[in-house]
């Protein structure tokens, strides 16, 4: 056997069933099949024909089975009570947003517009799934910042017709000189990454910069494949300045038209003013079907919020009694939320200026003061006497980690110029030794705890190595997050062929962040 | 082949235990064609077993026995095509299979090593499905290659053929690497 066999061989290690799983499957078989002789088989044609014969006499007589509401006509039947625990209940839903700050570094999934959270994506997923199984769009998101404005990693996964399963994934900061990042990921193996920011346009051009357009935001993205087609249909344009809390957007009802409908992933996502506004997306036009919701599938808020109209309009009339007129072949739907609803989703069409809109219903209008989480005490800024330069790990890592292959990583210039700088950097800390009065001389600093002990393993732009310097020590406290100010270096450090680090930082002191 | 020639002839003939045994005998070989055709073993579990159904279900109405392995092939192979349409399949990382890596001198012996298999995988995955499906029921499936010519329903040259042609591609494709 030659060599090239022999990897082939060794590459593809073969799993062969067990005795036990051919049992199984076995017995899975036989047990589909109703034995080896059906005499009576056909008879199941029978039933089946009774039933097409009163659907058909159904049909016929105008009468319809009951596949419930109409998804954008408002509950006419609701009472008050009804309406109050409804409200209730949205607000619950609502104070799951918000306590989201306690589960950060968690992953969490908007299907069927309910919040579900993992302890990563796929037990997100899968929680999701359960619950709605016939959902098309899963939007994932991983929390990673408690204070708000939210700093809010999220996915948006499409499974769908022609999609392939292409998740797009999108950091999302708020503050103008903040790093973002925008990726795509899955099946489709592309991905997109951010080479600068700026606070003007946002530039996108792919990797051999032949294709470029410009779209409001605020990062210049290279993307490696010629997939523009998807990331314009999934980017979701935020304009910084205007960017205030948490954005996610929820599949919401659209969820479950899309059984139903012939659809064309369409994001209708928008520049959205409001603390805390889901942003549904609304599915295309081409089909003359009702939107519906399956039975038994009807999302328990929905009835929070009410469309200005059954069908899908071309021209938007806004609280404020103007008219807004629908640009392009998309048109969309305005849901107005009900009086009483502190808070809401807002749907607008792509392009429309939400400072335009009078929010008298249902405004954004985010939750109260008191609800929004404590501060979490004074940061680095408190060391910031000008002397160090505040820096993040999302502005570390805002490029593709790559692995521990020298040259596999390409550090940005922009990160490569940082060296030598005084910095202060939030983390959490992995001792790497450890004295009998629990200080350390020599750490990793990391982004999260999901990336200590247990949870996802750090790319190689995601940990910093902290030598502390010369008599001075970092208490440990392993879940606690600090604040390391150093002299930071940037660039490989290999040893015997391996990248042994790409960050280090003289520590200068640890202080509790 | 020949086991499973005579077993499906006997359940053909209605013998439930033959058709029990040609089913365990014949699963393997599923597994295997699944497999070449989805580059999964996971989710060629799920082929396997909607073809087993199938098969359990139609082979009383095959018309000669001997056409049982060709014909158990391709429904294992239409099985893991629906499979692969499945919107939420989700392909296992062929990385997966790194958990036991080859026994190694050192963790740089070990990274160039995974590199090395990962990139082998990607060839051969990249590899058109005729030169591909020889490849993984000869190397891997560990069959011979007449019995492939019988599955695939081919000529022993064919499958000769496109072995050394699959050999060539793929050395050509990674000798570079070296």
């Amino acid at each position: 056997m030659t060599e090239l066999e022999q990897e082939i061989r060794s590459a593809l290690r073969p799993r062969r069933p067990t005795e036990a799983e051919v049992d199984a499957w076995t017995r899975e078989a036989l047990d589909g099949v109703a034995g080896p002789a059906r005499p009576h088989a056909r008879l199941i044609w029978v039933p089946l024909a009774c039933a097409a014969v009163l659907a058909g006499v159904f049909v016929w007589r105008g009468v319809r089975p009951d596949t419930g509401p109409v998804a954008t006509a408002p509950a006419p039947g609701v009472n008050a009570v009804q309406e109050r625990a409804a409200n209730r209940e949205f607000l619950e839903r609502g104070s799951t947003l918000i306590r989201m700050r306690n589960n950060i570094g968690q992953w969490a999934v908007i299907a069927g517009a309910q919040l579900f959270v993992g302890a990563d994506a796929t037990d997100a997923f899968t929680a999701a799934e359960r619950a709605f199984p016939r959902a098309e769009h899963r939007f994932v998101f991983r929390i990673t910042g408690a204070k708000p404005p939210f700093d809010v990693k999220y996915e948006n996964s499409v499974v769908g017709p022609g999609m392939g399963g292409d998740a797009v994934a999108a950091r999302i900061r708020t503050s103008p000189t903040a790093d973002a990042s925008l990726q795509v990921a899955g099946r489709a193996a592309a991905s997109y990454r951010i080479t600068d920011q700026t606070p003007g346009p946002l530039v996108l051009r792919d990797a051999s910069g032949l294709e470029r357009f410009e779209t409001p935001g605020a990062a210049i993205i290279e993307h490696p494949t010629g997939m523009r087609r998807i990331y314009q249909r999934y980017l979701v344009p935020v304009r910084f300045a205007e960017f205030e809390g948490l954005v996610a957007a929820a599949a919401g009802p659209e969820t479950l038209w899309y059984a139903n409908r012939a659809w064309g992933p369409e994001p209708n996502a928008n520049l959205v003013r409001g603390r805390n506004a889901l942003v549904l997306l609304i599915p295309s036009t081409g089909t003359r079907l009702p939107a519906r919701v399956l039975d038994g599938l009807k999302p328990k808020f929905l009835d929070q919020f009410a469309a200005t109209s059954t069908r899908f309009v071309s021209t938007l009339r806004l609280p404020n009694g103007k008219t807004v007129p629908m640009q392009g072949d998309r048109p969309a739907v305005l849901a107005v939320m009900r009086d009483g609803v502190r808070a809401g989703f807002v749907v607008l069409r792509k392009g429309l200026d939400p400072t335009q809109v009078e929010w008298s219903l249902g405004t954004a209008a985010g939750f109260e003061r008191e609800r929004t989480p404590p501060e979490l005490g004074p940061g680095p800024e408190r060391l910031v006497d000008r002397r160090w330069l505040p820096i993040d790990f999302a502005r570390l890592g805002g490029y593709d980690g790559g692995n521990a292959m020298p040259g596999a990583v390409t550090i940005p210039e922009r990160l490569r110029k940082l060296s030598g700088r005084e910095v202060v950097i939030r983390g959490y800390v992995i001792p790497i030794k450890v004295d009998p009065q629990n200080r350390t001389r020599e750490f990793v600093l990391v982004k999260d705890q999901m990336a200590c002990c247990f949870g996802v393993v750090p790319k190689m732009n995601e940990w910093i190595h902290v030598t502390m310097k010369p008599g001075k020590l970092a208490t440990v406290k392993l879940d606690t997050p600090v604040a390391v100010c150093g002299t930071l270096e940037v660039g490989e450090l290999v040893t015997e062929g391996v990248v042994m680090s790409l960050y280090r930082v003289k520590g200068e002191s640890v202080a509790k962040d | 082949m020949e086991t499973l020639v005579r077993l499906a002839e006997q359940a053909r003939s209605g013998d439930r235990l033959a058709l029990e045994t040609l089913l365990k005998r014949s699963a393997p070989i599923l597994h295997a064609a699944a497999r070449a055709r989805l580059g999964d073993s996971l989710a060629a579990d799920g082929a396997v077993v909607d073809s087993l159904t199938r098969i359990a279900r139609g082979v009383r109405g095959l018309k000669t026995a001997d056409a049982y392995p060709q014909w158990a092939y391709r429904i294992a192979a239409r099985c893991a095509l629906a499979v692969a349409r499945r919107p939420d399949l989700r392909l296992v990382d062929p990385a997966a299979a790194d958990r036991h890596p080859a026994p190694t001198h050192g963790p740089v012996d070990t990274l160039v090593a995974a590199e090395r298999r990962q990139r082998v995988r990607d060839e051969i995955r990249s590899l058109a499905r005729r030169l591909r499906e020889p490849v993984y029921l000869h190397y891997v499936e560990g069959l011979e290659q007449r019995a492939i010519a019988r599955l695939l329903d081919t000529s022993l040259a064919t499958v000769n053929r496109r072995l050394r042609r699959a050999l060539e591609i793929l050395r050509s494709r990674l000798g570079e690497s070296r």
